[in-house]
């Protein structure tokens, strides 16, 4: 865990050094209200505010985005063929959420990110976003955040926690994720961030490990170490601690293939003249399709 | 305005004993502060419930479509407007309704008085004549009510009901010298390119959550045009293309019936100024056709009108 205290100038300063290694989402006053915005030339961060209008969700799970994408171009050799949508999954931060919501997110996952399904959209954001908490010193009166499991203070689903004290910011890693952020974000030691694919997400992931106590046999006899060594490769038997997570997208690569399997399947005319999908034919989009605008976009 | 609360708790309670109204439509003190919400009574024993200050904004004609019980029910000048308009376009019967008429002197707008307390947080409002009190942790201050009147408000010319059975008070004076029309006139002397920055600007913030279409008395057809289907009128996204389309085709539903409520604006939880699609639209009605919504009952509304000396070539 790594914690450090800042003043709100330096806070600001090292928030612009982060830019370099995450798009960083902060809280920006517009009119009455505020709303997470990317951090860039002439948005100015504000951490003066109760709650947000809007939660950052829609920098996760946008309100509507651009899926596929075809061409109607004759000449052109990809003329028909619906593809996905080139997106960027890099390493984002989402600066200032409040405890609330960031526990709505792992509300969501349980719908998105679960042993039957995993959107691969949704999940690959949320694995490259680092959520900065910013703890309510003065929540509303009409708040409820702890009656729904989190609160005020609450650091459930955070990568790091923030907190106000008046002339500065204390600011708490809770995972590797929020700790890489950290330790990039120092204005001394301005670094680009690490490797999302060596920081923990959340939840801990799970590693396959035997029992400890059948792990201990087997790795004091000769024999069994070269038998299960030449089974199951030499990090059976190294301590968990060693033993790296995948990279992200050797990850979620079978959530990826589905959904390409279905860009592979063939759009035909339906009665009502809008595309529909069989999967037993060659893709091929018909000549004219209705709502070009929404087809594309 | 909150001295009339026990003239309509009595006029309420009379109402629902006598068994001359089924249910009584008006006010209740909300939960949060400045924040008054409709309610229905069928029990006189309920009547206490019922609250009258310069924070009941949302429109009350909105819970009078295709009702065919009886209904008594309180309403200012905007609201007995849109009454009439319900009437005229055939949605509830003058017989079926008790309306209690409110002299109206104005509704304070809730955005500017949080915008004058920055960001410290308002418990409790309370009000005086003309006057009210803001209560928070740690403060108490008062301002004088007209310096903080919604803009439709502000540049209202029917303060008193047009329709109504009985008035809970004397008629209060109407605001002479006021223009309704004055920042319309700003927006009409733009070019076109200017006019499609401002209003393209406007909607910006927009997020296509529809409640200014639902707290509009006006949007009552059964299926709105944005949630159909098939065929799909206008995209669902908020392309700026979309938000837009859907703001003006709502707009022009509403030419010729808006009477400026505002409860579209009060209600944008994104503080949108709905009110600048709606009110040219006004301006054209009253310019074009001399109308005013809601203002007489026994007369058609332009837009559905056919006269055989009709000015315009091309209606012959």
């Amino acid at each position: 865990m790594l914690e450090k205290s800042l003043t709100k100038e330096e806070w600001t300063e090292a928030l612009k050094g982060l830019q370099s290694a995450y798009k960083v989402f902060v809280p920006v006053k517009e009119g009455d209200f505020h709303n997470f915005r990317l951090l860039k030339n002439g948005a100015k961060p504000s951490f003066d505010f109760q709650n947000t209008r809007l939660s950052p969700k829609a920098v996760i799970f946008p309100q509507s985005e651009r899926m596929f994408e075809y061409s109607l171009d004759e000449s052109k050799e990809d003329a028909h063929i619906i593809k996905e949508t080139p997106k960027d999954f890099s390493a984002q931060a989402i600066v200032g959420i409040r405890p609330c919501d960031a526990l709505a997110f792992q509300l969501v996952r349980i719908n998105f990110d679960n042993p039957q399904y995993q959107d691969p959209w949704w999940v690959q954001r949320m694995d490259a976003t680092t959520l900065i908490g910013f703890a309510c010193n003065d929540p509303c009166a009409s708040c409820f955040c702890t009656s729904v499991g989190s609160g005020p203070f609450s650091e459930k689903g955070l990568d790091a926690l923030m907190v106000d004290l008046g002339d500065r910011f204390v600011v708490k890693s809770l995972t590797t994720k929020g700790e890489a952020l950290l330790k990039s974000s120092h204005p001394e030691r301005m670094q680009a961030a690490p490797s999302l694919s060596r920081c923990r997400i959340w939840p801990k992931p799970r590693r396959r490990r035997s029992p400890p106590r059948f792990r201990r046999i087997i790795s004091r006899t000769r024999w069994g170490m070269s038998c299960f060594t030449l089974l199951f490769g030499r990090g059976f038997l190294l301590p968990a601690s060693t033993v790296e997570p995948a990279p992200i997208s050797a990850r979620r690569v079978g959530a990826s293939t589905s959904r390409m399997k279905f860009a592979k399947r063939k759009v035909t005319g339906s009665a009502t003249g809008m595309p529909v999908c069989s999967p037993f034919s060659p893709i091929t989009a018909p000549a004219t399709i209705p709502g070009t605008k929404n087809s594309s976009g | 305005m909150v001295e009339y609360t026990p003239k309509i708790r009595e006029i309420a309670r009379k109402l629902l004993e006598k068994g001359t109204v089924d249910v009584f439509i008006g006010y209740k003190k909300g939960t949060v502060a400045m924040m008054n919400e409709p309610v229905l009574i069928k029990d006189p024993a309920e009547v206490d419930l019922l609250h009258w200050d310069s924070h009941c904004g949302l429109n009350l004609c909105n819970y009078l479509t295709g009702r065919t019980d009886r209904i008594g029910l309180v309403a200012n000048g905007c609201n007995s407007r849109n009454i009439v308009t319900h009437i005229i376009e055939n949605q509830i019967k003058r017989e079926q309704l008790y309306i209690v008429g409110i002299p109206c002197t104005g509704i304070i707008d809730h955005r500017a008085v949080k915008r004058a307390m920055g960001n410290r947080e308002i418990r409790e409002v309370t009000e005086e004549a003309e006057s009210f009190t803001v209560i928070g942790n740690g403060f108490q201050e008062t301002f004088q009510k007209k310096d903080f009147l919604r803009t439709n408000c502000a540049v209202c010319l029917h303060r008193n009901p047009v329709e109504y059975d009985e008035m809970v008070a004397d008629p209060v004076p109407e605001q002479e010298g006021v223009n309704p029309f004055k920042d319309v006139e700003g927006v009409e002397r733009k070019s076109a390119d200017e006019k499609r920055q401002f209003f393209t600007q406007l909607i910006s913030s927009c997020i296509r959550c529809y409640a200014c279409r639902n707290a509009c008395p006006l949007c009552y057809c059964p299926t709105c045009f944005v949630d159909e289907s098939r065929p799909q009128w206008v995209g669902k996204s908020i392309d700026p293309v979309d938000t837009m389309t859907f703001h003006f085709l709502r707009a022009y539903h509403c030419a010729g019936r808006c009477t400026d409520c505002g409860a579209c604006e009060r209600v944008c939880p994104v503080g949108i100024p709905v009110r600048q699609f709606t009110k040219k639209l006004n301006k054209d009605a009253f310019e074009l056709f001399g109308w005013e919504a809601g203002v007489r009952p026994d007369q058609r509304p332009p837009l559905d009108v056919y006269r055989a000396d009709d000015y315009n070539g091309f209606i012959k």
